[in-house]
């Protein structure tokens, strides 16, 4: 299986997002809305970034 | 045929191919005058009265078609052979329509062309193959039976075979062997489609530069 | 950029700056001391409360390197706008706004009725000004635009290339609509607006009913412009094949030059190169694929005539579509051809004739060679001939070979198809 380091990354922020929601709906770590909208951007963003560079470069275009 | 050489006008806007046709024709033609422009050929047409005048179909000025109309004015029974670099469908229509008795292209070898210009003189058409190919070609559709006019609207058998015949490179000589019939026939066949392709009213005639790709 | 001529002109300077040269690339310019300048910047950004940390920022992204390369703003436009690159662009464009908004959580915030015009004007603005900078056109990026992608056709098998050029095309309005967008948002969330209100929306009124009125004519203005430049890119690419073709003109004479010792290489050289100019004139720079007998008939002729140096006339009437019939009659014309070629190469031109249509095909090939006669031996012809008769035969159709030692070879096919697909011609 060759090594995709955009869907690496990408899981990764999606799974550090998923760990985020479940923190704060266990109670662990209390998360305002704010900082929510700061890790969604941010998470969404930076696979975009990712992807568009990382990917761009892997495919022969 | 008589003894003495056809008189001839070259009319062509290049030069180098006037002189070319000219040095072809020695021994076989009598080259009156040379012609480049459309005035030039109708003033010099109009002067040496030759039996056939040589016709390229592209000149600035309107062309091959533009000289016929202007001599057929004062000179109505002067002859006209049309010897152009262009096969494309529309000039050669065109022209034919406008009035010549022949269209042969430039790659012609001089002895054929000095026959063409023979048969032109004596008022025989000359079909180069291709022209064959487009008159077969128009004539080809069905139309209405109402707005055939038999005269002119559809080619007879015996003008479609002879046509197949000149497409196929046969001589005059060989058709009227293949087909048991005499060569003052087929020539008559030859003109008689020649006339219809020139008074036709079939709307392909008409319509060919629109809607036609170059048929080979 | 050369140092020499004029000013010094600003440039960030990296190898002697701290962070990112910004201030040292001043020094460079101003001739100020560059201690001094980083002195006077800490004070500004104490005093500022951080604003200047953002100018600074800006500054860098602006601003070339010295030693040469783009500004990382340019950078970036270039990236985003390559096929693709659409993605980086909305990317970074959601980071900046998490960045911001964890600012805000912060506290490092002025208000939300401040920050958010003023991101969306810095954003209409950024979009202006790189289509501004573009508006010269020097630079690779003009491969990207539409204008000359048809001189350079390229596959574009990403959807994002499609939004890249519609992004490019509109980046412009974008930009003004940002712009305008931060402005009313400007005013509406500080409260100015009301007292404009009335006033807006006569302007919004009377500017509605001009473009209501001048609509039909923008529109026409519009199409006019696409069919201008519809019409700029065909005789674009009709001058780049005439250029092409002169070329080859070119090169065929001056072939013809040197083989000048070979008559017959002289003359297909001469007929080959008659082709191409025959074609051009035509008008049309590639022939209809082979989906047509007559197509296919004209390519096998043509393929003839340059492999074996020889002259075809070929005489089509009609055309046919090339189901298995036309495929017997091309396989065996071809044969017959090649006959020709090989056994009558310099008796003048080979004469094929062709009639084509739905009811059936027939075809004759006529050289003028020594003929031969067809109850003879000759060993390989009468392998050919086999090969024409039987094809034919294969196919339901016939073949008739005449030949005699005066009047050359002429060989003719014909097939008929099934009457009922006859449509009445002839």
């Amino acid at each position: 299986m060759r090594f995709d380091p955009v869907s690496l990354a990408s899981g990764a922020a999606i799974a550090a997002l998923g760990a985020l929601l479940l923190f704060d709906s266990a109670g662990t770590v209390d998360v305002s809305l704010g900082w929510m909208a700061v890790a969604l951007t941010g998470a969404v963003g930076a696979i975009l970034v990712l992807s568009g560079l990382l990917g761009r470069n892997g495919r022969h275009d | 045929m008589t003894p003495r050489l056809p008189s001839v006008v070259i009319v062509d806007d290049h030069e180098l191919f006037r002189a070319g046709v000219r040095a072809e024709l020695e021994g076989l033609a009598d080259v009156r005058a040379e012609a480049g422009t459309v005035e030039e050929a109708a003033l010099a047409t109009m002067r040496e009265k030759p039996d056939v005048v040589l016709l390229d179909v592209h000149m600035p000025g309107g062309g091959g078609v533009e000289v016929i109309r202007q001599v057929a004015r004062e000179r109505p029974s002067q002859r006209f052979l049309a010897l152009s670099v262009s096969d494309a469908a529309e000039d050669v229509i065109a022209v034919i329509r406008a009035g010549a008795r022949g269209y042969v292209t430039k790659s012609i070898s001089p002895e054929e062309l000095a026959d063409a210009i023979r048969r032109v003189r004596e008022g025989d058409a000359v079909f180069s193959p291709r022209l064959a190919g487009f008159a077969l070609d128009a004539f080809q559709g069905e139309i209405p039976e109402a707005e055939i006019d038999p005269e002119l609207d559809r080619l007879t058998l015996r003008e479609r075979e002879v046509l197949r015949l000149i497409a196929r490179g046969y001589q005059y000589k060989e058709i009227a062997l293949r087909l048991s019939i005499s060569p003052k026939t087929v020539e008559a066949h030859v003109s008689a489609v020649l006339r219809k392709l020139q008074l036709s009213n079939r709307h392909e005639l008409g319509r060919w530069a629109v809607e036609r790709r170059l048929v080979d | 950029m050369s140092a020499t001529a004029g000013p010094t002109p600003l440039l960030r300077d990296p190898r002697r700056g701290l962070v990112a040269g910004v201030l040292a690339g001043l020094a460079r310019r101003t001739g100020i001391d560059a201690v001094l300048l980083r002195v006077a910047f800490v004070v500004v950004a104490v005093a500022t409360g951080g604003l200047a940390l953002l100018a600074y920022l800006i500054v860098w992204a602006a601003l070339p390197a010295a030693e040469g390369g783009s500004a990382p703003l340019t950078r970036f436009g270039r990236v985003a706008r390559s096929p693709g690159g659409w993605r980086v662009a909305i990317g970074a464009a959601l980071l900046t706004l998490s960045a911001l908004l964890a600012f805000r959580e912060l506290g490092i915030w002025w208000s939300d009725a401040l920050v958010w015009p003023v991101v969306l004007a810095a954003f209409g603005a950024a979009l202006l000004w790189g289509r501004w900078q573009r508006g010269g056109v020097g630079e690779a990026e003009a491969d990207a635009l539409p204008g000359s992608e048809a001189a350079h056709p390229r596959p574009s098998p990403d959807a994002g290339h499609a939004v890249s050029r519609v992004a490019e095309q509109y980046s412009g309005i974008f930009g003004v609509l940002l712009v305008i967008g931060a402005a009313l948002l400007f005013l509406s969330s500080n409260h100015i607006l009301g007292g404009l209100r009335d006033a807006a929306l006569t302007g919004v009124v009377v500017v509605v009913a001009v473009a209501l009125i001048l609509a039909p004519f923008l529109w026409r203005l519009g199409r006019n412009l696409a069919a201008e430049r519809a019409e700029r890119i065909r005789s674009q690419e009709r001058a780049q094949l005439a250029a092409h073709l002169h070329d080859s003109v070119l090169q065929t004479l001056t072939l013809m030059q040197k083989r000048a010792g070979d008559p017959r290489e002289v003359s297909a050289l001469a007929r080959r190169q008659e082709r191409e100019l025959r074609d051009w004139l035509a008008g049309g720079g590639d022939r209809e694929g082979a989906a047509s007998l007559a197509s296919a008939l004209r390519s096998a002729a043509d393929a003839i005539e340059d492999d074996h140096r020889v002259a075809i006339e070929l005489v089509i009437v009609g055309d046919s579509e090339l189901d298995a019939a036309a495929e017997a009659v091309l396989g065996a014309a071809r044969e017959a051809l090649l006959n020709a070629a090989k056994h009558a190469p310099d008796s003048g031109p080979i004469r094929a004739y062709a009639e084509l249509g739905p009811a059936g095909i027939e075809l004759f090939v006529r050289d003028r060679g020594s003929g031969f006669d067809p109850a003879g031996v000759a060993p390989d012809r009468r392998g050919v001939r086999e090969s024409i008769v039987g094809r034919m035969d294969r196919a339901g159709g016939r073949a008739e070979i005449r030949s005699g030692p005066d009047s050359g070879t002429e060989v003719g096919l014909f097939i008929e198809r099934d009457p009922g697909s006859r449509d009445g011609s002839e």
